[in-house]
């Protein structure tokens, strides 16, 4: 009777240790794209480990569902998703397949970075897909704007706390180290950007208005006719047009879209289309949400600048 | 919850002022509060307008799927305006949308007697986690003939020991096309060999489980191993005479990236189940008008049925370049299949095969090839081949347009040219890419 008790004790406290985290040791913490994995290193430090599914160079929106990120999901304590249906043509189907009770949607391992960001572009009305591929519960690209970077970071930092009480103080102070590092890097930003503030640009697509919000720059059209629509010549034409009459001579393109069209636009206009990233990782030297800024800062100021010296 | 937060947010500011620490981190403190009150408006300004959006609950309001199964405080039931009551119950509703499936047919074919044009499905998907544990898909056909249900199954996310387990009606986990709906399959028709020795467009679909489960990986190879048994009563492949007439399934899934945009999948596949002892009615060349598979007439049991096997082995590799994986990319598919059924007169062998290749050349243009082979599996012994060359055009992610030209080799009928053609569209809640 005795053995019998003590094996069942040993078998549930087996039971119980697979199911529980570990108190110390690395949380590991899955993110879909490289923006929230920056965020949740910063406030991680080496308490967790990180990895992203998708890389910042390729679109979002459409990242193939691979049964090695199956695996990745599987031993995940914890998944960040941008949220607002950014990942809904990909992460539902891993997340179902992963095996994982601990990452599914109301589980205590599942978090949406959205929640605590400020949603721009959220449709007022009636939506329809006749508007195009638009997200229904307003634009995710919301960590483009280093104040929502600052909250996301702050949601994250609880959420590792609630998963590993014992680490708080360490996460807690990792963010509050974050969010002041962060607040200096601004008045950089801030001020390389303050002479172009009130400047309209084109994007081709609607992946920037936080970003544009942040820095006092108008987004005034797109490339895309419609969200998720390819350029149409009709469009193009009425693009050039509007670009003339408002002296618009900057197009902003993500990196995984054809430069092709945007470059004949910014050629009729006598403008740039520059490059910008949306993500961390766009490009091999920009590997964390800092650099993310100070490279798109960069690039979008030197364009201003040579678009004004040369019309001057 | 929320007084209690704000307690203790007002006892951080207190410490904050009291131990006077430097004015960023203040300032930081209040931004992040501030960007959380900013963020708690919004959300409230939200559910006030969709509040104020929401007709006036009818008197008699429509039973919803889930809300039964949601106790409400009785508190909470008398006090809430009828606005409230019937929003809540929509958020409770599941994902739905709804596919059209628009088919066409030009030229001779002596076996594939498909009509010139139909609406070969209307299918509307329901979807949503049931509890914490499980969620629910449903998939309901409409078809010229009739309603189905194509799949309705529970999955079963939260297991143990990395168990998924699904139970209800679905597609047998035998290779790949068999797995895919009709409107995700990238041709406008199916192989040859899944209509001769699979059961065409119902395949094996079947009632019972499936167990998956993932196998420790080796040599970076993704293993994922199913487990599936169901009643036996699949199309003109499997049926079953009694309760111990079960069909079981096994599917080994292998998948390796070779780099972060090329990857291969492989799979091998094994069916075992039951057959009456049929005949056909009358000679070979009879089929039904939605798959080119022959009709079989099935004769009463005279004795105990008979075993069929089919054995299957599929390879994929895909190839897309993530710096503009929406513009190119490449799939390369084989599916092989052996199907071994006892006749009266003894074991028929039979073997068929498809290989394709499909290769995205713009944003939204899609251009392949496909060749066809497999023996028949009823009548006469002999074997069939087809060709197909495929366009499709996709004038956005929810509606797809395909032509696709096949020639065809029939023994003993001649030969055929036919073009295909195919419209689509999708409705509703955004669904996963296909894999």
């Amino acid at each position: 009777m005795y053995i019998t008790r003590r094996r069942f004790m040993t078998a549930a406290g087996v039971g119980a240790a697979a199911l529980k985290l570990p108190a110390k040791g690395q949380l590991k913490v899955i993110t879909t794209t490289e923006d929230m994995a920056s965020l949740a290193r910063e406030v991680g430090g080496d308490r967790i480990s990180v990895e992203s599914l998708a890389r910042g160079y390729q679109d979002p929106h459409f990242v193939e569902p691979k049964p090695s990120f199956i695996s990745k999901l599987h031993g995940a304590d914890l998944l960040i998703s941008v949220g607002l249906q950014l990942e809904i043509g990909w992460l539902p189907p891993l997340i179902t397949q992963s095996r994982n009770p601990r990452i599914q949607p109301g589980a205590p391992g599942y978090l949406e970075g959205s929640q605590f960001a400020d949603i721009l572009e959220k449709p007022a009305g009636g939506v329809s897909r006749a508007m195009g591929d638009i997200h229904p519960m307003g634009n995710p690209h919301f960590w483009l704007d280093p104040n929502n970077g600052r909250a996301v970071a702050q949601g994250i930092a609880t959420k590792l706390s609630e998963l590993q009480g014992a680490d708080a103080a360490y996460f807690a102070q990792r963010n509050k180290d974050f969010a002041a590092r962060l607040a200096e890097a601004e008045k950089g930003w801030k001020a390389k950007m303050a002479p172009y503030r009130d400047r309209k640009v084109i994007t081709f697509h609607q992946s920037w208005p936080n970003f544009a919000k942040y820095f006092g720059i108008e987004v005034a059209g797109y490339v895309e006719p419609k969200p998720g629509i390819p350029p149409t010549p009709s469009h193009t034409l009425a693009l050039i047009s509007q670009m003339k009459s408002q002296n618009i001579k900057v197009i902003w393109v993500e990196p995984y879209f054809d430069t092709k069209v945007p470059n004949s636009i910014a050629q009729s206009v006598g403008g740039e289309a520059i490059v910008l990233l949306p993500s961390v990782g766009g490009v091999p030297a920009v590997t964390d949400y800092f650099k993310l800024f100070d490279y798109d800062g960069n690039l979008a100021s030197s364009a201003f600048q040579r678009i004004e010296k040369h019309a001057s | 919850m929320f007084r209690k937060t704000v307690v203790v947010s007002l006892l951080s500011l207190a410490q904050v002022g009291l131990y006077a620490q430097a004015p960023d981190d203040v300032a930081a403190r209040f931004k992040a509060m501030e960007d959380r009150i900013k963020a708690l408006e919004s959300e409230l300004a939200a559910v006030k307008a969709a509040l104020s959006a929401q007709p006036a609950a009818p008197e008699t309001p429509t039973p919803q799927p889930q809300a039964p199964q949601i106790p409400m405080p009785v508190g909470v039931a008398t006090s809430s305006s009828p606005q409230l009551s019937d929003a809540t119950a929509r958020l409770m509703n599941p994902a739905i949308s709804a596919i059209g499936n628009l088919v066409g047919a030009a030229g001779h074919n002596p076996i594939d007697q498909r009509q010139s044009l139909q609406v070969v499905e209307s299918e509307l998907a329901f979807s949503a986690a049931v509890d914490p544990y499980a969620r629910a898909d449903l998939y309901l056909t409409f078809g010229e003939s009739g309603v189905e249900v194509e799949e309705g199954y529970m999955t079963f996310t939260s297991l143990p020991a990395g168990f998924l387990v699904k139970a209800g009606r679905m597609r047998a986990a035998f290779g790949k096309m068999n797995t895919l709906h009709r409107h995700v399959v990238p041709w406008v028709d199916r192989p040859l060999v899944n209509e001769y020795l699979l059961g065409g467009e119902d395949g094996i679909r079947d009632t019972g489980f499936s167990v998956s489960r993932l196998l420790p990986s080796v040599a970076g190879i993704f293993l994922d191993a199913t487990g599936e048994m169901y009643r036996g009563d699949s199309s003109v492949i499997f049926q079953h005479q009694n309760r111990n007439d079960l069909t079981a399934v096994g599917h080994l899934r292998g998948y390796r990236d070779l780099s972060e945009s090329t990857n291969i999948d492989a799979g091998f596949s094994f069916a075992r189940g039951h057959h009456a002892p049929a005949t056909l009615d009358g000679s070979y060349a009879i089929s039904s008008p939605e798959s080119s598979s022959p009709v079989v007439v099935l004769l009463p049991a005279t004795g105990n049925f008979l075993v069929s096997r089919i054995y299957g082995t599929d390879a994929t590799v895909r190839w897309k370049p993530l710096r503009r994986s929406i513009y190119h990319s490449f799939v390369a598919r084989t599916e092989l299949m052996w199907h071994h059924r006892q006749e009266p007169a003894g074991l028929r062998k039979t073997f068929g095969y498809y290989a394709s290749g499909e290769y995205q050349f713009a944003r939204r243009w899609f251009g392949g090839v496909r060749v066809d082979q497999s023996d028949r599996l009823f009548g006469p012994r002999a074997e069939d081949t087809q060709q197909s060359v495929i366009l499709t055009y996709w004038p956005s992610e929810f509606s797809q347009i395909r032509a696709q030209y096949r020639h065809g080799n029939y023994q003993g009928f001649g030969t055929s040219n036919e073009l295909l053609f195919q419209i689509q569209y999708s409705i509703g809640s955004h669904g996963a890419h296909p894999f």
